[in-house]
């Protein structure tokens, strides 16, 4: 019989349908045919599931150290063993993945027998498989095709893979109920290798050679072994992929020889390929690409620091924390199992809110009152009361007293002499005891918010924000340090400016992950450049916190009425970036699944995230800062004065278009004139 | 304007292989830290000819790869039986 090698999979597919009509029966390679892989060497994937068991040994406090080589040598080792002994009774040395696997965890776990453990890493082996396979969407039309005409449509794959497994993998990829049966080597240790497989499939399903067509990509499996039973065999050539393969395998090369390159294997593994691959908006793209990448260096940075520092819950503050959650529920659980994750809530949080509920105990000291006057339009008293939620009607009386008037500027970029003023109302035990009285419900209310989210059940907490100074969990740490069950804060922010000096101790702290000013480096500071972008980029779809306020049940949020014309500008601001979250979190499963897969730490990629962030912020064209630049940004503690003789720096992404194109050398100028925006 | 993330060189949209090289050139004058020593030439000059004529490349393996194999294979055992080993 005939074999017939086609270069794509588009001529093939031609061919198949001239002569289909002719075949009842159609049989399929799998791999490398129907699904591709993104790495170019399948055995890349096993070194990913040796990790995990070795992080499940060590989490399980097993006493022996198992490191990943350890454990993928022992398998390596009993599969090597069972393909041996079928060998001895088979022409096809198979091996059959449950038999040799749940060896190697009888072994390391001293549990005979453990099939929940078999289980879950099964369960995680494809997990990752399926990460890294892709349909072809060709294939997926054809097969979906021929199945409305009726045809026997067979899966055919010599593999370790028992054929439960690759069902599993087929649902994953919506194909199994376009087939008729899904047929694994490892099922009866008869390969297409050595051309067995094809009577059984003969007996089993009761074809007839000359109705039967075979396609497949391995010229001895899918092409000489039909042929030479006597089938009809298509044979697949194809250049492109062989292209791809080679790109993918010289990344990993680069990667092996420099560590630039590392970063840009991972982005290279994340890439979506076939169907997944259609026409995006630019927004999307670069959520994809650029930001998307960025989160996924940080959620595995605040994992790997929790690992290291013994957290027991991570705390994402609202708003942009929504998102960093959205990203780590869908990225972490690739990347380490279960039991070595610790668990993550969304806390409803504000400078707003916690400003009022922060003083509570310890009243309002000048230092952190001088926060109220850092956005520039905050001027008077008025200003300072609204950031600390204070009632400016109940402290008039102390106001006349140190011959204040509410609308008098205190604000010392306003007016000196009231700046004195104000320190000395702020002296005044008076004013103190006021503020503690006022502020007490909100932070009551907060208490029993965060005791409702577990927060003081952990002796160490993770807490997460984009940003800047800090001030957030500042004002959370002021509110609950009175008590004795309060947790060890680690504070984790996107970048941290320090444009305001961090109140840092040993139980509190906070820690720039992109960026950190305490240590400045050219590349992550230019994330200083964009800070609107990522507030805005990240943004939950809901309003800011105002308050706490206890209630009947207990306390109730407050939030930011939703007819305000500060709110309306926020939804417009998030329909325009909806494309580009949905880009952020397309690549959140996809960039835990090639982190696990390559096994990188964050200090391999930092010189390609470094890359990112100079060529995306410190040098991006004129058309990425157009689609990027935010149009609609609110302070929700800014007020809305202008000091006298205030002209604010202007930074890159503040020059207009037309500039950012003509003027040569702005972007160098930027970048080599080291302070940033704080 | 759409575009696709994974452009038909099988490069990044709008990080391809010819930006990392302008940056390449621009971080011979201007400070990039923690570059770890950058892209490499080498590697620069490679990945943009796979990326951009990877076709004709691929093609020419396959068509030839069994030659290429067996002039290797060849090359090398006469290689190392002139080296004695």
């Amino acid at each position: 019989m005939s074999l017939q090698k086609y270069k794509n999979l588009k001529s093939l597919l031609r061919h198949a349908d001239q002569i289909v009509e002719n075949y009842d029966a159609i049989t399929l390679d799998l791999f490398d045919t129907i699904f591709i892989r993104r790495v170019h060497d399948p055995d890349m994937l096993k070194p990913a599931v040796a990790r995990y068991i070795a992080t499940m040994a060590e989490a399980a406090g097993i006493v022996k150290n198992w490191t990943w080589e350890d454990v993928q040598w022992l398998r390596d080792t009993y599969e090597t063993e069972q393909r041996a002994e079928t060998g001895r009774h088979y022409d096809d040395h198979e091996a059959r993945y449950p038999d040799y696997m749940k060896r190697v965890l009888d072994h390391i776990f001293e549990t005979a027998g453990s099939d929940e453990l078999l289980e879950k890493v099964t369960a995680y082996e494809l997990a990752i498989e399926s990460a890294m396979i892709v349909p072809r969407a060709d294939w997926v039309q054809w097969i979906k095709k021929s199945h409305a005409q009726g045809k026997i449509i067979i899966i055919v794959s010599d593999i370790y893979l028992p054929s439960d497994h690759l069902k599993r993998l087929m649902k994953d990829a919506g194909l199994l109920e376009y087939v008729t049966d899904v047929v694994s080597s490892a099922d009866t240790f008869l390969a297409k290798a050595s051309g067995h497989a094809f009577p059984l499939l003969q007996k089993k399903y009761d074809l007839h050679k000359a109705r039967w067509l075979h396609m497949g990509d391995n010229p001895i499996s899918d092409g000489l072994r039909p042929a030479e039973f006597g089938i009809k065999s298509l044979m697949l050539e194809d250049v492109d992929e062989k292209r791809r393969h080679t790109i993918a395998q010289m990344y990993t090369v680069f990667a092996n020889y420099r560590q630039f390159w590392k970063g840009r294997l991972l982005q290279q593994l994340m890439l979506p390929l076939e169907g997944e691959n259609i026409d995006q908006p630019p927004l999307y793209i670069q959520g994809y690409s650029f930001v998307g990448f960025l989160l996924g260096f940080f959620t595995q940075t605040i994992l790997e620091q929790a690992r290291e520092c013994n957290i027991d819950k991570i705390f994402f503050f609202s708003r942009e924390g929504w998102t960093y959650q959205k990203f780590w529920d869908h990225a972490v659980p690739l990347m380490y199992p279960e039991n070595a994750i610790p668990d993550s809530t969304y806390l409803y949080v504000s400078r707003l809110a916690l400003g009022g509920a922060s003083c509570a105990h310890d009243g309002l000291p000048l230092e952190k009152a001088n926060i109220a006057f850092l956005p520039p339009g905050n001027r008077d008293m008025r200003d300072v009361c609204r950031v600390f939620s204070l009632d400016i009607e109940q402290i008039r009386p102390l106001l006349e007293k140190h011959g204040m008037d509410t609308d008098e500027a205190v604000s010392p970029a306003y007016s000196a002499a009231g700046y004195v003023k104000f320190a000395g109302l702020i002296e005044d035990d008076e004013f103190q005891v006021e503020v503690k009285r006022q502020t007490k419900p909100y932070n009551d209310a907060l208490q029993l918010y965060l005791e409702e989210k577990g927060f003081f059940e952990a002796k160490d907490v993770a807490l997460v924000d984009v940003g800047w100074l800090g001030t957030i969990q500042r004002f959370l740490y002021d509110a609950v340090k009175h008590r004795a069950d309060k947790p060890n804060f680690h504070g984790f922010l996107l970048a941290a400016s320090r444009g305001k000096p961090y109140p840092t101790s040993t139980d509190n702290y906070i820690k720039g992950v992109l960026y950190d000013h305490s240590h400045f480096d050219f590349a992550g500071s230019t994330i200083m450049y964009a800070r609107e972008f990522f507030e805005e980029a990240c943004r939950a779809p809901h309003p800011t916190l105002v308050r706490y306020q206890s209630a009947e049940t207990g306390y109730k949020l407050v939030f930011k009425d939703e007819n305000s014309d500060s709110v309306k500008a926020e939804i417009l601001q998030n329909e325009y970036f909806e494309q580009l979250q949905k880009g952020i979190f397309d690549a959140a499963a996809r960039y835990g699944a090639a982190v696990s897969v390559l096994g990188l730490k964050t200090k391999d990629i930092k010189p390609w995230l470094n890359y990112l962030l100079v060529s995306k912020l410190a040098f991006p064209k004129t058309k990425e800062i157009k689609k990027l630049k935010h149009r609609y940004h609110i302070d929700d503690l800014g007020g809305k004065h202008k000091p006298p003789g205030f002209k604010p720096e202007k930074h890159l992404w503040e020059y207009p278009l037309w500039a950012l194109r003509w003027i040569p050398w702005l972007r160098l100028r930027f970048y080599i004139k080291k302070p940033r925006p704080t | 304007m759409s575009h696709k993330v994974t452009d038909r060189r099988y490069d990044m949209t709008g990080e391809s292989v010819l930006r990392i090289t302008k940056h390449s050139f621009i971080s011979k004058f201007a400070p990039y830290e923690d570059f770890a020593g950058g892209p490499g030439w080498k590697c620069l000059v490679a990945a943009s000819l796979m990326h951009y004529f990877g076709g004709i490349i691929s093609w020419f393996l396959i068509r030839y790869e069994q030659k290429l194999k067996a002039t290797a294979r060849s090359f090398l055992a006469k290689f190392t039986r002139r080296q004695g080993k």
